[in-house]
């Protein structure tokens, strides 16, 4: 079977152990460099969180940006720019705070230049300490959801796996927003909006391949692998499901970066899209490769004490069991699974025994119809 | 597959359909948010002289001011809502003279005694006008008529206009014919002019006339100026130069020409000079104002501001019933001072300045009370204001009481304008890019998973058509607006929705190939899909309401259709998915054929 295939089937056999060692090195380099990017050069923040305010006005085709420099010399140090939309050329201009005592002015200088009614040019003005309360805000209201999220993950599924789960989510908003640094684009509340919404996503894709570790952890097979392969097992079978996700996903906000950014000019959905288009694959990427091997860095520097009490509880009596002949179902199964050699079937087994699934019995397969 | 089930799918189906009909029917359409449709978007943040917190009634109190103030503008749909502290003002649509509307709504609202010249009654209907305590308003009136020489002088009208300041009362001729109309509302107090809108709107006809036929927005408060040309004519104009409170008292302002013998007679019983007022934001004018209820008064100007006032409480009426207030005016030359001097000239109804001995209590030019003064001292705070209120009507005054001893400053903090064709574009780009995401998202499922695509589909026309249905209806119930945020989340929550798909059918390919049967596999993978999904779903929800309640604006947009998405889809996957994937896989073509499934061939499978 081609790898896609066995993909297609979920039965892969990825080894994803060595695959971690690199993984986790190439996420701590980016994390320093974003980290670097973001204390040197920063982020090119929109007026939104700056004060000040931008004019929009559209313009005929002939209208250059220096058309417009001059017609408008109200503002100095303004920025001005020439945006492409569906329906014809906007100028676009940019400028602090202390343009906006002549707001006035300029809307009307803007209207002139377009040949429009003052009514048609759009503003957007900012007080100068308004970007910074909602800026406190998103952070406070990040730090709250880091809070909530690690307590919920930790009742639903493990305290290791909340800390790995968020610790993808971290890499993942830290690098997009490295690479806005890098290429200086700009930080507006759309921004923002995209890199909650990559958070979202990034933490149901980890939790879904999370939820697979837990599943196979307390069946049958979480008893033989160490946790390592356990969890390098888990990922080949969420492999597909994250890849399909993740293009379901991808496709709408691709088609938002294309159709709405670059076609349409909506500046407002292209800013969103393209943090979000970097942070989606960043999320499935990280949650494979991110947050698996920290959990099981985590697992394996401080055990579930408890859980190995568990597996050995259930070793014992098996054993026991064994040696008395007893044949209830459960050993059973467990005494057929150890005589199967192939990883393959023990996946399936694994599925077999989850706890939602339920064991079917595969020696009555015959009956079963 | 057990009855509750496929009742719960043909239920939720039949959900969508009746919702697509009744929005359809009923003509609910999503109100679109001004960034989709155009107009503008104001954050206050409300701001007072000292550093407490201000309270939530007030701010609720400020909402309400707001609300009527953009009422008089006459915006339809606006959306003001409080988040957290701030104030946020949407008013969607092309917004005419929209800096007169932003400035409008920034103004500080002052509390404001002003003495009760006459009380009109519920209505300008000249049949129904009645004019209570007649007599001493009558003569009061009478007094000042027969002093009055002259006539108010809105002569030099367009003067007036941009320095009404020295506006001067002036005296009116005091005969039945000649009405020495004032008909100059100040333009240069935006809170007079809603108080003369308020006037025309609902008293004079003409005075409303008047004002459609302005059709100059800049200058809405220009009633002066139609109503100049004719006042020039007849009134001899006498400006005395300042606005003082013992002016004399002359009729109305009201539109020349077109008025109604009947009004007339009413107007000149409530006499009003035309008395603009200065900049100082001390409201000078003689003003008619509605309460609550639409009962409406003939005040004189301001005689005292909510600056007095220290606090005030309710209470259950000592004797008597109902409720009553009380309210504890400052110490000293600040306040009871200044009210008792007040309270003296009220109580002896000196004609000049206030006939009826009632002093009506006004925010935002509304009338919030108008108690009659029955002592001429008081001490600061053993005050009460009775009247057999309600509870309700207590509250609300001493809050109005309260809230003018700390007025609030509304600061825009951020102010945003979208043309309507920008904001259409925008739309436009927004609907094309969604309509192409989804048909993508669509023909991969359908490729990948083949029929069971289809539930895919299914699931997601469902949740489209109920959110079509529930964000329609917020619009039209809330004035609850769709942004370019909201469709963003939107969209955002149709990836989810396919997530969950796809997580039960890759669930339902694992089970299948460990050996069971289609229809087996389908049964059984439920159990585990859904406990996943309801994980990953329960942290979208997390962050859907953390971000509503503690940011501001866009991002809440956002916030609130990523929730209300989240929870459609739980509801799909609980009720939709399972029976109609069951469905298929109980086909006999499926059966034989799990590929139609998207499922591949396994040999372990038995057929």
């Amino acid at each position: 079977m081609s790898l896609l295939n066995e993909l297609f089937a979920g039965q892969s056999t990825i080894d994803f152990r060595p695959r971690w060692r690199i993984s986790l090195r190439v996420a701590f380099a980016l994390i320093t460099i974003s980290l670097l990017l973001l204390l040197t050069r920063g982020l090119n923040l929109s007026i939104d969180f700056q004060g000040g305010g931008v004019w929009e006005v559209p313009v005929g085709d002939d209208v250059t940006v220096a058309d417009a420099r001059a017609a408008i010399p109200a503002v100095d140090d303004a920025r001005i720019q020439l945006v492409g939309t569906s329906s014809g050329n906007q100028i676009r201009l940019q400028a602090g705070t202390e343009a906006l005592d002549q707001s006035e002015d300029i809307v009307s200088q803007m209207a002139e230049l377009g040949g429009v009614d003052r009514d048609a040019v759009g503003v957007s003005e900012i007080g100068p300490t308004w970007g910074d309360q909602i800026t406190g805000q998103a952070l406070r209201a990040l730090a709250f959801f880091f809070v909530v999220v690690a307590l919920y993950l930790a009742w639903r599924l493990e305290w290791r796996m909340a800390i790995g789960a968020l610790a993808a989510v971290v890499h993942d908003l830290l690098i997009t927003a490295g690479v806005y640094s890098l290429f200086g684009f700009e930080v507006s509340p759309a921004t923002v909006i995209a890199l909650l919404t990559i958070l979202g996503y990034s933490l149901y894709d980890t939790v879904v391949v999370f939820d697979k570790v837990l599943d196979n952890e307390r069946s049958i097979i979480g008893e033989r692998l160490a946790i390592d392969e356990l969890v390098s097992q888990s990922m080949n079978q969420v492999l597909m499901r994250s890849i399909n996700t993740t293009i379901t996903t991808v496709l709408p906000v691709l088609s938002m970066l294309l159709i709405g950014g670059v076609l349409l000019g909506g500046a407002g959905i292209r800013d969103f899209a393209l943090a979000l288009f970097i942070g989606l694959l960043l999320g499935t990427y990280s949650s494979i490769f991110v947050a698996a091997p920290i959990l099981v860095w985590l697992k394996q520097r401080q055990p579930d004490v408890r859980r190995s009490a568990e597996l050995e509880e259930r070793r014992r009596s098996r054993e026991k069991a064994a040696s008395n002949g007893a044949d209830s179902d459960e050993l059973d199964d467990a005494d057929e699974e150890t005589s199967k050699p192939a990883i393959t079937r023990l996946d399936d087994d694994a599925r077999l025994l989850s706890p939602g699934g339920g064991p079917p019995r595969p020696r009555k397969k015959g009956r079963r119809r | 597959m057990t009855r509750g089930t496929i009742v719960s799918a043909v239920g939720v189906v039949l959900a969508a359909v009746l919702g697509v009909i009744y929005t359809v029917a009923v003509g609910n359409e999503p109100l679109l948010g001004l960034d989709l449709q155009g107009g503008v978007s104001v954050v206050l943040e409300p701001t007072n002289t000292s550093d407490e917190d201000i309270s939530d009634e007030t701010l609720d109190l400020t909402v309400e001011l707001l609300r009527n103030r953009i009422d008089e503008i006459g915006v339809a749909e606006p959306e003001i809502s409080r988040q957290g502290q701030n104030i946020v003002v949407s008013l969607p649509g092309v917004v005419e003279d929209q800096e007169e509307a932003l400035d409008r709504l920034q103004q500080t609202a002052e509390l404001r005694f002003r003495p009760v010249i006459a009380d009109l009654g519920p209505a300008f209907d000249p049949d129904a006008i009645t004019i209570p305590d007649a007599d001493a308003e009558t003569d009061a009136d009478a007094d000042a008529d027969s002093e009055a020489g002259e006539t108010d002088a809105d002569a030099d009208s367009e003067a007036e206009e941009t320095e009404s300041v020295d506006d001067s009362s002036t005296e009116s001729e005091d005969t039945e014919d000649s009405f020495g109309f004032a008909g100059r509302l100040s333009p240069v107090l935006p809170l007079q002019d809603s108080d003369s809108e308020t006037d025309a709107d609902s008293e004079t006809d003409a005075d409303s006339e008047a004002e459609s036929e302005e059709g100059d927005p800049a200058e809405e408060p220009a009633d002066g100026e139609g109503e100049d040309p004719a006042t020039d004519a007849e009134s001899d104009a006498d400006p005395e130069g300042e606005g003082e409170l013992d002016e004399e008292l002359s009729p109305l302002p009201a539109e020349q020409g077109t008025i109604d013998p009947t009004q007339l007679a009413i107007l000149d019983a409530c006499a009003i000079p035309d008395v603009t007022a200065d900049d100082d934001d001390v409201a000078e004018d003689y003003v008619v104002l509605a309460d609550d209820i639409g009962n409406r008064y003939c005040l004189g100007p301001t005689l005292l501001t909510g600056e007095v006032v220290e606090t005030a409480d309710v209470g259950l009426a000592f004797a008597g019933t109902g409720w009553q207030v009380n309210p504890t005016f400052k110490a000293g030359d600040d306040g009871i001072n200044q009210f008792n001097d007040v309270a003296a000239q009220c109580f002896n109804a000196n004609a000049e300045v206030c006939p009826s001995t009632r002093l009506a209590v006004v925010l935002d030019h509304n009338v919030i009370s108008a108690p009659s003064i029955n002592a001429p001292q008081f001490a600061r705070n053993q005050i009460v204001i009775s009247g057999d209120f309600e509870e309700e009507e207590a509250r609300r005054l001493a809050e109005a009481l309260r809230f003018g001893a700390l007025p609030l400053e509304l600061v825009p903090q951020e102010t945003r304008t979208v043309s309507a064709s920008i904001g259409r574009d925008v739309m436009q780009s927004g609907v094309i890019a969604g309509l192409i995401g989804l048909a993508m998202v669509a023909i991969y499922l359908m490729a990948y998973y083949r029929l069971a695509g289809l539930v895919a589909i299914g699931g997601l026309l469902i949740s489209g058509a109920l959110l079509w249905t529930i964000v329609a209806w917020f619009g039209e119930q809330f004035g609850l607006a769709l942004t370019l945020a909201g469709v963003v989340g939107l969209i955002v929550a149709v990836g989810v929705s396919a997530d969950s798909n796809i997580v039960y059918f890759e669930n339902v390919k694992e089970s299948y190939m460990s050996g069971r049967r289609v229809p087996t596999a389908v049964e059984r993978a439920y159990q585990s899909a859904i406990s996943t999904i309801v994980k990953a779903d329960v942290v979208s929800l997390i962050a859907a309401v953390l971000l509503y309640l503690l940011t501001v604006g866009a991002v809440r947009g956002f916030a609130f259709y990523l929730g209300l998405a989240t929870i459609l889809d739980l509801i799909i996957s609980w009720t939709f998915m399972r029976p109609a994937l069951l469905w298929l896989a109980r086909r006999q073509a499926v059966d034989e054929n799990p590929r139609m499934l998207g499922l591949p061939n396994f040999v372990g499978n038995e057929s």
